[in-house]
């Protein structure tokens, strides 16, 4: 049993270096085909630009371009860890948060008034941004309970991102500077001086987005209700029987992962990030790495690792691509769906290994 | 007035023939939310159909053809994919949604619309009558949407796509087969998604058609949960949204609003807002089938 179990590891193993490989290469069919569309070029030269302009910088991210997009790319994997996390953390617990990118966006909402409005310190806006998230992820969670349905949470979603933009364009248009953080208000950057590869906007946020997955991991491994999270994913009856409150755990994975989406949108904006990820944008990359790394808190730590430096080598793509939509695309869309693709075969593999051991004398 | 008449009109002839056509796998347990994707991808397409070198008559007729077909596709193509998941049930249904509504969002954000093209194909399907513009597609939705309830409760084809909806297994079972019963539902669904998204790209407001679109087929969601899956009251609550979207449309107008000063997001927000107290007070975790709720 012993060696099966091994083999089934070995094989979602394979599969993963598949599904990670299938990324850039998926990528690059794709922009040879619009190579070819828009340049008129034949095969050869498509495959040349798509090549050249599309898949070595993708590949590159942020590397090789001086310090300043490295800072970039590891100041959005911060953000990205904890949006992340927080859909992984869901994930565990068979709930998926479709309601994150309105709990970030709450969560950049309350550090900014907190900062720019309020003038508060730092901290005192990191904790409100978390608190703030937290507060909308449980509301999510009640209202999970109350509905069950995802259009639901998709409807709150959508009309908290518009009440948080219309919040933000209004306020911002009253304060002095037009809403801008003082740097003083920030998160202070992890190194000194301001060209280094530590200096701002890599703050001490990044730090605790590295943290985070750990303190995670320890506790569902360790602590009981780690334990009543994951045996509510792997079976909501089962976890029934066994004595865990469903609707109760829901509403608590819920509330963490608002804390951890509104966190993550807190730091993203006291890091005095250039040009900051949207709601939908921390919202998508973060369910495709979650995905990827199988819900797993330390798979998380390299799967949005690897979303920040494909997010970083996009920006560098040249022409004829759009780097934003490219983004969009190899980030929001190929990365969930190669991590779905993935989950389902780990699915499949635990289920054969589950027959098999029933079949057994 | 009549603006905001014709908008609700309008708005009634998007909502009620997705929302009919939502409810067989809506009383199954499981809403369709890939119809803001069908929405979204279907009202791309007939933009671009519309443009073909064809008469205006010609075009607009290709245009709304086109619209539903690739609506229906679109839908075919991700209900399969969700019916193939393995894992768990709102995970891997809400990934699947989420993954192909993304490439109709980004086309249909592509395709900012105001060119010639359209104009041609928006005068070609507006009627003049009483100094009044009347667009062609609202007569069309409306009469779509009859011909849906007279499928879906008055022919053996719609009983099957109803039992497809309700219960694959007994749908297997009388032989009309597990697949081929929800694959209808999500075909018609899509069709009528699709001709939809194109009526509400000609007819809705200008620019953010992505994200309007989106809205509405949360609205027709909406109208469906709240009329418990019965076709009267998804009828009433259908009315009601369609209202509140044309209040919120033509807010200006109205002098009792402008007296509440009111923030204009208010109003914009109005109808979703309803629509989620809507799926909050008649939210159930069973699906009708499972309690078995009568039809009517």
């Amino acid at each position: 049993m012993r060696n099966e179990r091994l083999a089934v590891i070995w094989r979602v193993m394979w599969r993963a270096a598949v599904c990670l490989a299938a990324v850039p290469a998926v990528s690059f069919a794709v922009m040879t085909a619009l190579a070819l569309i828009r340049e008129g070029a034949g095969l050869p030269d498509a495959a040349g630009i798509a090549l050249r302009q599309g898949l070595l910088p993708l590949i590159r991210g942020g590397f090789g371009a001086g310090a300043e997009s490295l800072r970039a790319v590891i100041a959005e994997a911060g953000v990205l860890m904890l949006m992340a996390l927080s859909v992984a953390l869901c994930l565990r617990a068979g709930l998926l948060n479709v309601g994150a990118p309105g709990q970030y966006a709450v969560g950049v909402c309350a550090a900014w008034m907190c900062a720019a409005v309020w003038e508060l310190p730092w901290f005192v806006s990191v904790a409100a941004s978390a608190a703030a998230g937290a507060l909308a992820g449980a509301l999510f969670g009640w209202m999970r309970r109350r509905s069950g349905s995802a259009a639901a949470d998709v409807l709150l979603d959508a009309l908290i991102l518009c009440a948080v933009y219309a919040v933000i364009q209004r306020v911002s248009a009253q304060t002095a500077g037009g809403g801008a953080i003082p740097e003083a208000r920030q998160i202070p950057a992890l190194g000194k001086g301001t060209d280094g590869y530590l200096a701002r906007p890599v703050t001490w946020g990044v730090l605790a987005a590295l943290i985070g997955p750990l303190v995670l991991w320890t506790v569902e491994k360790f602590h009981i209700w780690g334990y009543g999270m994951r045996l509510m994913g792997a079976s909501g009856p089962a976890a029934e029987y066994a004595g865990v409150n469903r609707k109760r755990m829901t509403v608590l994975c819920m509330t963490l992962s608002g804390l951890l989406a509104g966190l993550g949108g807190g730091s993203g904006a006291l890091s005095g990030m250039a040009q900051g990820i949207s709601a939908a944008e921390a919202g998508l990359d973060g369910l495709g790495a979650a995905l990827l790394a199988g819900g797993h808190p330390l798979g998380v730590l390299l799967s949005s690792a690897a979303a920040a430096h494909l997010r970083g080598g996009c920006r560098r793509m040249g022409a004829p691509y759009d780097g934003g939509l490219a983004a969009w695309l190899i980030c929001g869309g190929l990365m969930p769906l190669c991590g779905w693709t993935l989950r389902v075969w780990r699915m499949k593999a635990e289920r054969r290994l589950r027959g098999k051991k029933e079949e057994a004398p | 007035m009549t603006e905001f008449a014709l908008t609700a009109l309008l708005c009634l002839a998007v909502l009620l023939p997705m929302a009919w056509s939502a409810m067989p796998a809506g009383r199954g347990g499981a809403l369709h939310v890939g119809l803001a994707g069908a929405m979204i991808l279907g009202g791309w397409a007939g933009m671009q159909a519309g443009r073909l070198p064809l008469t205006p008559a010609q075009a607009a007729v290709c245009a709304v053809a086109v619209s539903g077909c690739v609506g229906a596709l679109y839908a075919l193509a991700a209900g399969s994919l969700a019916a193939l998941r393995h894992t768990d049930r709102s995970v891997s249904g809400a990934v699947i949604n989420l993954v192909f509504a993304l490439p109709a969002l980004l086309m249909g954000g592509v395709n900012g619309g105001g060119t010639a093209e359209e104009t041609l194909l928006r005068q070609t399907l507006t009627v003049r009558w009483q100094e009044m513009e009347i667009s062609l597609l609202l007569p069309v939705g409306l009469l779509l949407a009859a011909a849906i309830a007279a499928l879906l409760y008055a022919t053996k084809w719609g009983i099957g796509v109803r039992a497809g909806g309700e219960n694959p297994d007994a749908a297997a079972e009388a032989g009309l087969g597990r697949y081929a019963s929800q694959a209808k539902g999500w075909l018609l669904a899509g069709l009528t998604a699709g001709i939809g998204g194109f009526s509400w790209h000609l007819n809705g407001p200008a620019g953010g058609f992505a994200l309007s679109a989106a809205g509405m087929a949360l609205l027709a969601l909406a109208a469906v949960r709240g009329g418990g899956y019965r076709p009267v009251r998804t009828l009433l609550w259908a009315a009601a949204l369609s209202l509140l979207r044309a209040l919120s449309a033509c807010a200006g107008q109205f002098s009792w609003v402008s007296g509440l000063q009111w923030p204009e997001e208010t109003w914009l927000l109005l109808p979703y807002a309803a629509a989620l107290l809507l799926m909050l007070v008649h939210g159930k975790e069973k699906s009708p089938a499972q309690r078995s709720v009568r039809e009517f």
